[in-house]
Formats: C-alpha cells, structure tokens, sequence
C-alpha cells in the first residue's frame, strides 16, 4: 500500500512533466525565470524561441546550427520539406531551403574567399556535399570507394565536418566505420585515420570533429560519444591526447573564443531524455553544465556527470552567436524547434 | 461574462481540493512526502537520482549508493513497499529486495521513481556450457554468451556493449548445459526494456527438457511506450532436478502500432539467467 501511493505520487508528477515540450503559460513562465548553468556560464531559457507552424515549415531531428556572417542562424533538419531554415537572433524565420538531404545531419560553415559555404554531412546519401549559403550544390564528395576501407557506399555515414584554415577538409564517418576522412582543398582523399575500436587511436562513435587552434596551433578535437572522451589528434592524424567526460555522451565540440560547448545528447547511465550542456574552460576543465550537475573534479578527474533538471531531451548540436547565447538544437524530440540560452 | 465567471470558479474550486488532498498527505507515515505550496505549482521536474552499485546479483552483500548533488535537494528510498526514507548514506543488503527511489527539492517536481530489484543467487552456473541458436547482432555481443551467466549485471545503458546480448529476431533458443544435475524450480531471465530504443520484452518463453515443455511464461504487451526498466522475468518449472534446459524466447513479429517503429522487428536484450 505505501508502495503504491510512493509510485503513484511520483508517477503522477511523470505524467505532469511530459507536458513539458508542450508549454502551458505556467512552464514557460517558470522556465524563464530559471536560471541554469554554473560559474561564470548561466543561461536564462526561451523555449519557445524559433517555433514555426509545424505544417508549413516542419523539422523531425533538429541536428545541427550554425550562424553565418550576417549574423543569422541557421538550422539543419532531417525534414526533406525544407532541410535548412534561416531565422535571425530572435527566432524570426528568414528563409528555407534544401529538399534532398533525408540524412541530413552534420552543418559545418566556412568562409573562402570572404563567402560562407556550408557543409552537410548526409548519412542517407552517404556523402558530404558543399553548398552556398543559399543552397547551390558546389561540390558533392561521395564514399571514398577507391580507398581500401570502404566496399560500398553503405558502410559510410558521414557526420561531422571540420575545414582547417588551409582549406583541408576533415570528414567523421560517425555512424560508419569510424575513420576520419582527410581532404585537400580540392577534394582528394589523403589520409584516413581513426577507424572502429577502443584504442586511443579509434573510436567508437566519432560523432563529432572540430579545429581547435585556441593555443595558437592547429589541432583536432574528435568526438569519441560512446566512449565519453573527446581525442586530440593533430592535422595528420596522430593520436595525442584525450579529454574525459565520464557520463556525458557528448555530440559535436564547438569552439567560441577560449572555450569548447558541447550538446550532450545522453548522461549518466545513457537514459533517454538525459541531455544537458556541457562547457570546458581554455583548460579543457568542465566550467558549466546547464541543465547538469555541478562541475565536480576528484584527485584531477572529472566525476560523473548528470542530468539534474529535465529541461532538455537529446540536446543534439550547441550554436554560440556573437552575443554568446546559445542554440540548442535536438534530435528525437518531439520534432520541437531549437531552444535559446541567454547568457546571464 | 457570467459564463467566463462561472468557470473561472469551476476551475478554481478543483485547484483548491487539489491543494486539500495533498496537504492531507504530508507526513505520510511521519515522512514528509510531498512538499506542497512552492511545488504545487512547479512545472519543472528533477531527474532521478544517479546510482552505483557493486553487483545487482550477489552471493553475500550488495551495497547501493546514490547520489543527486542539486541545491536543496534530497532523496528518498524505499525497500520492499517499507517506509520512505531520506537517503542519508550507502544502502547495505543481504537478501534479495526491491529498493525504490527518487529525489525532490523546493520548487519543482519530485523526479520519476527509480526501481531496483536486487537478487541473491543461489546458484552460480558460471561453469555451465551454454549456447545460443544464433549470433548477437555484432553491436551487443558483450563476452558472447558466457556473460549470460558470469552474475555480471548490465544496466539502462546497453550502448556500451559490455554486458547486454542484442537479438532482433523472432525466436531464440538458448541451451543451458550445467556441469552437474541441480534442483531447480524457478528460472529468471534478466531482460531490458527500452522503447525508446525500440527493445521490448519477448511475448512468450518457454523452457524444455528434452522434448518436454517444463515451463511456459506468456508476457502481455504495453500499449503505451514505458519506462526505460531492467525488467527480471521469473518463470515457474516444474521443481526437480535438472541437467540440461532449452529456453525459447519468442519475440513479437513486428513493433506494434502505437510506438513509431511500428511494423519493424523489435530487438530483444538479454544479459543474465539465473535458476533457483
């Protein structure tokens, strides 16, 4: 009996919260007011930010943000009805584009020549293709079936690219084999490194890829999700060093200024609907998790990290715009639009 | 306008005997249960509790920690439908229980409620030859199929691959071969459910002697998507001794309609069995 009541008081509080992406006044009410995040990062949350009539400008997973040199942030979806919507800072929707990216999922931005280009990783298609900003194909790089590593185009699910100041191209088969693919400017295959394992040199979900040049060299920073690590890899592929981040399951690193964000999509013992944040200092040392537990450092290491408020789902792609809030774009929830943290 | 009044009232009048029947629960067997006043209106939930145990089968002791370090916040446990408990410290147990819990705090939702269920094992079959009719998927083989029985629980995180076996097939038959002829009457298959992961529980299990059927389990299907929940399936044989059992796992043919993965194969993960 007194069992019964214990679950039935929690589970009726469970049944309040899955209200939670369908907002009453109530909750975004409360949401606003809430402050969340630690030191010298807290954030104020908008979820209502960038919401559009679902039946005219859909998402299913929304993967990933950028903002591009005008200042407009911009969305990747898996939604082949319009695969990248364009808002400015405030969530008003600028312009869509893109029909024929069903996998789409990895958005990188580069400037050349003082023009954004935008690569999408499209683990359907099993390629990268490069477009402009508004959307013309410029350059389509396919499974790499002349290398040894791959048989068929199957075996390759690109997901995250990363563009090095002298043009090279690095590519994450996050969801394939787990090589990293290394291309010149031009779009010849150099190198391939990394591969399925659980070696420091290999991965197991190399989910996401970044340049990190915050200490005035250029290196990689490589997601290894399952594996709760991001890897150092210098621009030829050698291996160097690894960051720990036991229970964060972290997707793509993204670097602003001195610090790396992070969507982390699952925590803890990888439950579903576990996300938060996660921000490293210029020292890779965690400084804040919104939505997380406190950064808490035993003996030198990081202690296990946690969801503490069920605010996100699978926060799947962190946006810093030049304001230093941030873009939360989620995958698997509820086909809801990005949230928006403002710094505080 | 007398309309609008009218129900204003209405709704009014049920927020208060919300507010009556919740302050009639406080102190709940002398526990504090439900802080009500700031919670009343609260919208936004905590998550559970995290927690480390040292093995959820033991021959001995099993000892349970947790831990959920947010401003003001508590936690609470129960073992087997006792009284509820602030967590003070490590929860210590030599018998097999079930231990609920989860954490509140001023100001928002009490979190889901988390259920573990620990067993003490009787026997330890770890030396028995076993087999299974066909191979894990390549993602979750664990330590093949002797992780079926190495008394190595895998938790809700089955994507590390370390102890969870993944089929996503229709039937599986396993074949327990123990070293030497045991009395048996009980045979627990230690499963997960996950639909968010699109893994559910197997619809019937059956366990042969030979050509004899000794016991038969039919499990109902949900038909709304639960919990992420390790989930042990007790399945009643004819108590006596026993050498060599086949288990058959009969899995649904397709994902129902109501879950998103509909009319594909669910997967089925599997990572102890355990006799009595």
């Amino acid at each position: 009996m007194i069992r019964r009541k214990f679950i039935k008081e929690s589970s009726k509080y469970t049944i309040a919260s899955l209200g939670l992406f369908n907002l009453g006044f109530a909750k975004r009410k409360e949401l606003e007011d809430l402050v969340i995040g630690h030191n010298s990062h807290r954030y104020k949350i908008d979820m209502s930010w960038g919401a559009l009539d679902s039946t005219v400008h859909p998402v299913n997973d929304c993967h990933e943000m950028v903002q591009d040199s005008k200042g407009r942030i911009v969305l990747l979806t898996n939604h082949t009805k319009n695969n990248v919507i364009i808002y400015d800072k405030k969530g008003n929707l600028v312009e869509v584009w893109g029909t024929e990216f069903p996998g789409a999922h990895g958005l990188s931005l580069h400037v050349e020549n003082g023009k954004d280009y935008l690569y999408i990783t499209d683990t359907k298609r099993h390629a990268v293709i490069k477009t402009t900003i508004d959307g013309k194909v410029v350059q389509v790089y396919p499974c790499p079936l002349d290398s040894t590593e791959y048989q068929n185009a199957e075996e390759y699910q690109p997901t995250e690219t990363a563009i090095a100041d002298n043009g090279d191209i690095y590519v994450a088969d996050g969801y394939g084999k787990q090589h990293i693919l290394h291309y010149n400017a031009s779009g010849d295959l150099l190198h391939v490194f990394g591969g399925r394992g659980n070696e420091n040199n290999q991965f197991n979900n190399a989910h996401g890829i970044c340049i990190d040049s915050r200490n005035g060299t250029e290196s990689l920073l490589i997601t290894a999700r399952m594996q709760n690590k991001l890897k150092r890899f210098s621009l030829e592929g050698e291996h160097l060093s690894n960051i720990d981040l036991p229970g964060a399951y972290i997707c793509r690193p993204v670097i602003h200024g001195e610090h790396v964000y992070m969507a982390t999509i699952w925590s803890g013992k990888g439950e579903d609907n576990s996300g938060f944040i996660s921000i490293l200092d210029n020292t890779n040392k965690l400084v804040s998790a919104p939505c997380g537990s406190k950064p808490k450092y035993k003996d030198g290491k990081l202690t296990n990290m946690y969801q503490t408020l069920k605010v996100f789902q699978h926060p799947h792609d962190v946006c810093v715009d030049d304001e230093e809030n941030l873009y939360v774009a989620q995958w698997n929830s509820g086909m809801s639009y990005p949230i928006k943290l403002y710094r505080v | 306008m007398k309309s609008m009044l009218l129900l204003f009232l209405l709704v009014f009048a049920s927020c208060s005997n919300k507010v009556l029947t919740e302050n009639r629960m406080q102190n709940f067997n002398g526990v504090d249960f439900l802080q009500t006043g700031s919670n009343e209106s609260a919208t936004i939930q905590l998550n559970m509790p995290q927690y480390t145990i040292d093995s959820m089968l033991f021959i001995n002791q099993a000892t349970l920690e947790l831990e959920f370090d947010y401003p003001n916040a508590d936690i609470y446990y129960s073992i087997n439908d006792g009284l509820a408990l602030k967590c003070l410290s490590k929860i210590t147990t030599n018998s097999s229980c079930t231990i609920d819990f989860y954490s509140k705090a001023t100001g928002f939702l009490p979190s889901e409620t988390q259920s573990l269920t620990l067993i003490k094992v009787q026997n330890d079959i770890s030396e028995a030859n076993i087999s299974v009719s066909h191979p894990p998927n390549d993602r979750y083989t664990s330590d093949g199929t002797k992780s079926l029985i190495d008394l190595k629980k895998g938790g809700i995180n089955f994507r590390d691959g370390n102890y969870w076996l993944g089929f996503q097939s229709q039937d599986l038959i396993i074949t327990l071969d123990l070293e030497k002829a045991i009395p048996m009457e009980i045979l627990t298959l230690s499963l997960l459910k996950d639909h968010g992961a699109w893994i559910f529980l197997p619809q019937e299990i059956t366990v042969t002697d030979g050509d004899s059927i000794v016991g038969n389990k039919k499990i109902i299907a949900s038909n709304t998507e639960q919990q992420a929940a390790l989930e042990f399936i007790d399945i009643k044989i004819e108590a006596r001794v026993y050498q060599r059992l086949a288990i058959n796992i009969k899995s649904m043919a397709a994902i129902p309609s109501w879950h998103v993965g509909v009319g594909t194969p669910p997967w089925l993960f599997i990572d102890e069995i355990i006799v009595e």
